[in-house]
């Protein structure tokens, strides 16, 4: 039985360490990112029983995002998704963005993301990048799924309201 | 710009293949898990120690091998550079780069492409925080040491520059690339020859299996050398091309 657990628990963190890792990196700065990795696997490693089948990812994100939430300093929680995107590829000469965007051309975003709530973004990426549906989403922002379909209904009209705003500003100011 | 399209071009730019690098103390992560755990019991434990002993012990010499790098530059951990929004030891917005040849430029590209709230670029000045990153921050000749932190003014020698390029090579080379030994030593050596280091040795542990079938690979300066090591096989892995 204890050999039946670690070998979930393996199969568990080998699937899933990156992933949480890359999610985890979204929500602080780097130096926390280990110790909030660590405590998910610990977390999981007591409650391996209830880690749902159909969406382990999911359960294992909801349970990162609670130790950031629980234990990680406030200030420190500032790593956002416009950050990651921005880092993403850094160190590649003047093209910031491997993925052929333009940083000019994605700027609008960048500054409309900023203007979105903690909650609006993250919505968003769990959405955008791991392309999660709302039972998912739900799992892990631990909220009914019908909620987490409005929310991210919501999170993304903001999104295009904030940007038409910026847009129809720029243009008056630019005469 | 249209919702669809916003959200459409949120999806292009994804850092997420970028942000799940595996980690070479992923391993040892995992088995001090396990090992620590009290639902594991003492034979199972005795039983599983001789290979974790050897897993880890491995994983323990390649990330000395990788650390190696980090403590032997000045400033101690080159290998990122912080661009701060403001100067201020605790700021609103932090954003940690991989180490550059020029960290002012580097922070500049990120304020220019309007990373931070403000577009104007204010006049920057690079420091060493206590932690020993390099530390871009708004402010002039003092505001380093109003920070409680040293200025930093030198640059990469040219062999650090090599150094920090190499070992960003081989991290990009591993990190999502299914290597067998054989295969890992070939690609590390074609490496070494493109960055001048054909002085350097390549250290393997024999310790790859069916459950290890790929390669990790740590740098060391101090000896010249690269350590490679087995890892598991991730979803991210592809094969070598060619």
């Amino acid at each position: 039985m204890t050999f039946e657990r670690e070998e979930r628990l393996t199969e568990l963190f080998r699937a899933h360490v990156a992933p949480v890792r890359g999610f985890v990196r979204t929500l602080v700065v780097d130096s926390d990112v280990d110790d909030i990795v660590s405590a998910t696997f610990r977390t999981a490693w007591s409650r391996l029983e209830d880690i749902p089948q159909a969406s382990k990812r999911a359960w294992l994100f909801g349970v990162a995002r609670n130790h950031v939430l629980n234990h990680v300093r406030a200030q420190r929680r500032r790593v956002v998704l416009i950050d990651a995107i921005m880092a993403s590829r850094p160190n590649e000469g003047s093209a910031l963005f491997a993925n052929g965007l333009d940083p000019v051309d994605l700027a609008p975003l960048l500054q409309a993301l900023r203007k979105l709530t903690d909650n609006e973004r993250q919505i968003l990426e769990l959405a955008a990048w791991y392309e999660m549906g709302a039972a998912e989403i739900a799992e892990v922002l631990g909220i009914e799924p019908n909620a987490a379909r409005v929310r991210l209904h919501r999170a993304r009209h903001r999104l295009g309201q904030i940007a038409a705003a910026m847009s129809d500003a720029e243009e008056v100011a630019s005469g | 710009m249209a919702e669809h399209d916003l959200f459409e071009k949120l999806v292009a730019a994804s850092p997420v293949r970028w942000l799940e690098e595996s980690r070479l103390g992923d391993e040892q992560l995992l088995a001090s898990l396990i090992e620590t755990s009290p639902a594991t019991s003492p034979r199972v434990r005795a039983h599983r120690r001789h290979g974790w002993v050897i897993a880890g012990a491995s994983v323990t010499v390649i990330l000395l091998a990788a650390f190696a790098l980090l403590r032997r530059d000045a400033p101690p951990k080159p290998a990122h550079i912080s661009c701060y929004s403001e100067a201020a030891v605790d700021p609103t917005h932090q954003m940690e780069l991989a180490a550059s040849d020029d960290p002012l430029a580097a922070c500049r590209e990120l304020w220019v492409a309007g990373a931070f709230d403000n577009r104007d670029v204010p006049r920057l000045t690079s420091c060493v925080t206590n932690d020993g990153i390099i530390a871009v921050v708004p402010g002039g000749e003092q505001t380093c040491a109003e920070l409680g932190w040293s200025r930093w003014v030198g640059t990469f020698s040219e062999d650090e520059r090599n150094l920090i390029a190499f070992r960003a090579a081989m991290q990009s080379t591993f990190v999502a690339t299914c290597y067998s030994q054989s295969t890992a030593e070939r690609a590390v050596r074609t490496l070494l020859s493109e960055y001048g280091l054909d002085d350097w040795q390549i250290a393997t542990n024999d310790d790859w299996t069916n459950a290890l079938p790929c390669t990790a690979g740590g740098v060391d300066p101090e000896s010249k050398s690269v350590t490679l090591g087995a890892r598991p096989r991730t979803d991210k892995d592809v094969d070598p091309k060619g």
